[in-house]
């Protein structure tokens, strides 16, 4: 059997939606008129995004998965001496359980609502830490937003 | 007929019923010249010239009606009856504003709330198109709209919002009570449209409230004055419109919008209009106030989160099936990349 044969007859969801947002761009907004042409070129935009989406999807949770580790990993590093606050060691506590934006949005606000304990060096060092994960996740979330 | 036409042709009936009822003398009202622009997030508008036998006499009047949908982008935070009281406070003052006419609740008029004012006379150029930033470019280099535009800004800020009766807008208490109270305005709508955990965002928050500057003076406040907001004739604006966002607080804080990037696309001219200098020269002058850029700063983070706010509520819209129009989709796109602009903005 030839190796085009190969090919699974179910498109993979990215590449279909894809292949939607050209034939939306090309083939369909341009033949419609009114208030549904740039809604159709917008639907184009959207499919577009969603295709790019999906198609990241599996090499960025990857990568997320990695740096949620590390993240999670030098903060213990970074407080492994100290007694912390209540606010961030509960905040600390629930990220190496399960580190996802939720219980990211918690460690940054116990940060801030302990700073005065923590004081300026370690506060500045935990949440630059935070961020330098922060900053990975927006620079693959604009893979497919910007 | 397709079902969308039928309902804009019967909207058309009730607003021209409205009309008659509202000019008794008037014979055979009808409307003309009808536009129905596509532009902006919030209301459906309705442009056009009603015309009538008055006394054996055929009268033209042009008119704007915006029409409240119900599912708009500002929907908890603004309010056509909020609008109508703002224009109507706004007359015979030195803003331009078109006239206010009728502000209507009743929903058994013409389906939805709507207010009936004048059309007043002008262009509102698309600054995100090329053939607008085109136009502004131009305008630019004759040099009367940019002066016109400083103009209109420093009018708002200079005008006394206490005697024009704007002050039931409510009025900040002093230091930091106006910049904590937007804030907490857009925190709220936030959770209006739902529970958001994005990272940054709360990073922003935290940031802004540790951070919040004190208000020396208090001002009229439009919220969103830029070019796209206004409307301009013979090169000079006619109308500053689009009164959602307006409050009483730190005039800084529309300077701060003047001077965002955000406003511009491919220029150094600020809402790709105004030379940044001769915008500083003017509106200092004519205020009487220095530009405080560090105040502007904080403000511009403070326009990313109400910029993450917008877009959480937009794509909010779409998703839970309250609107059918997908800019409101694209939107969920738009807040990653106003985080990525925060971020960089905090530092990292």
């Amino acid at each position: 059997m030839s190796r085009e044969h190969d090919r699974s007859v179910v498109t993979p969801a990215a590449e279909l939606l894809a292949r939607m947002s050209v034939t939306m761009k090309t083939g369909i907004a341009p033949n419609t008129t009114g208030t549904a042409k740039p809604q159709a070129y917008m639907a184009a935009v959207v499919l577009e995004k969603i295709a790019k989406q999906l198609e990241l999807a599996p090499a960025h949770a990857a990568q997320q998965a990695r740096d949620t580790a590390a993240l999670v990993t030098d903060l213990g590093g970074l407080t492994s001496s100290v007694v912390l606050p209540a606010a961030t060691k509960s905040a600390l506590a629930a990220l190496a359980g399960d580190c996802d934006a939720v219980s990211l949005c918690a460690m940054v606000q116990a940060l801030y609502a302990d700073r005065a304990s923590l004081g300026d060096d370690l506060f500045a060092a935990l949440l630059g830490r935070v961020r330098v994960a922060l900053r990975a996740d927006i620079d693959r979330r604009m893979e497919y937003s910007a | 007929m397709t079902a969308k036409q039928s309902t804009a042709d019967d909207r058309q009936q009730r607003i021209e019923a409205y009309l008659t009822s509202r000019t008794p003398s008037a014979e055979g009202l009808h409307m003309v010249n009808i536009e129905r622009p596509t532009v902006g997030w919030s209301h459906e508008i309705w442009l056009f010239d009603a015309v009538w036998n008055e006394s054996g006499k055929e009268v033209t009047r042009p008119f704007c009606v915006r029409i409240d949908p119900g599912n708009t982008l500002l929907r908890h935070m603004s309010s056509l009856e909020t609008q109508f009281r703002v224009l109507k406070c706004l007359e015979n003052t030195a803003v331009p504003t078109p006239e206010a006419y009728w502000y209507e609740s009743d929903t058994d008029i013409i389906g939805k709330p709507f207010i009936v004012m004048d059309r007043v006379p002008g262009a509102c150029p698309n600054p995100w198109g090329s053939d607008g930033r085109r136009y502004y470019a131009e305008a630019s280099a004759r040099g009367v709209l940019p002066a016109s535009f400083t103009q209109a800004l420093a009018d708002l800020h200079n005008l006394d919002w206490r005697t024009a009766g704007l002050d039931f807008l409510g009025v900040p208490g002093p230091g930091k009570d106006f910049a904590l109270g937007e804030v907490a305005k857009w925190k709220e709508l936030m959770s209006l449209a739902g529970v958001v955990h994005e990272p940054i965002l709360e990073d922003l928050i935290c940031w802004l409230e540790e951070n919040a500057p004190t208000t020396e003076r208090l001002s009229l406040v439009h919220g969103a004055y830029r070019t796209g907001n206004l409307l301009i004739h013979e090169d000079r604006v006619s109308a500053v419109l689009d009164w959602e966002t307006q409050c009483i607080g730190d005039p800084m804080y529309d300077v701060a919008y003047m001077l965002s990037d955000l406003n511009r696309e491919g220029t150094d001219l600020l809402s790709n209009l105004v030379p940044r200098d001769e915008f500083f020269r003017q509106y200092e002058r004519e205020t009487g106030m220095e530009i405080d850029e560090e105040k502007c700063r904080y403000y511009n983070m403070l326009y990313c989160m109400r910029s993450v706010a917008f877009w959480v509520s937009a794509s909010g819209l779409y998703a839970d099936g309250s609107s059918s129009d997908l800019r409101l989709a694209r939107t969920a796109w738009s807040i990653p990349v106003v985080l990525d602009r925060a971020a960089r903005e905090l530092g990292y």
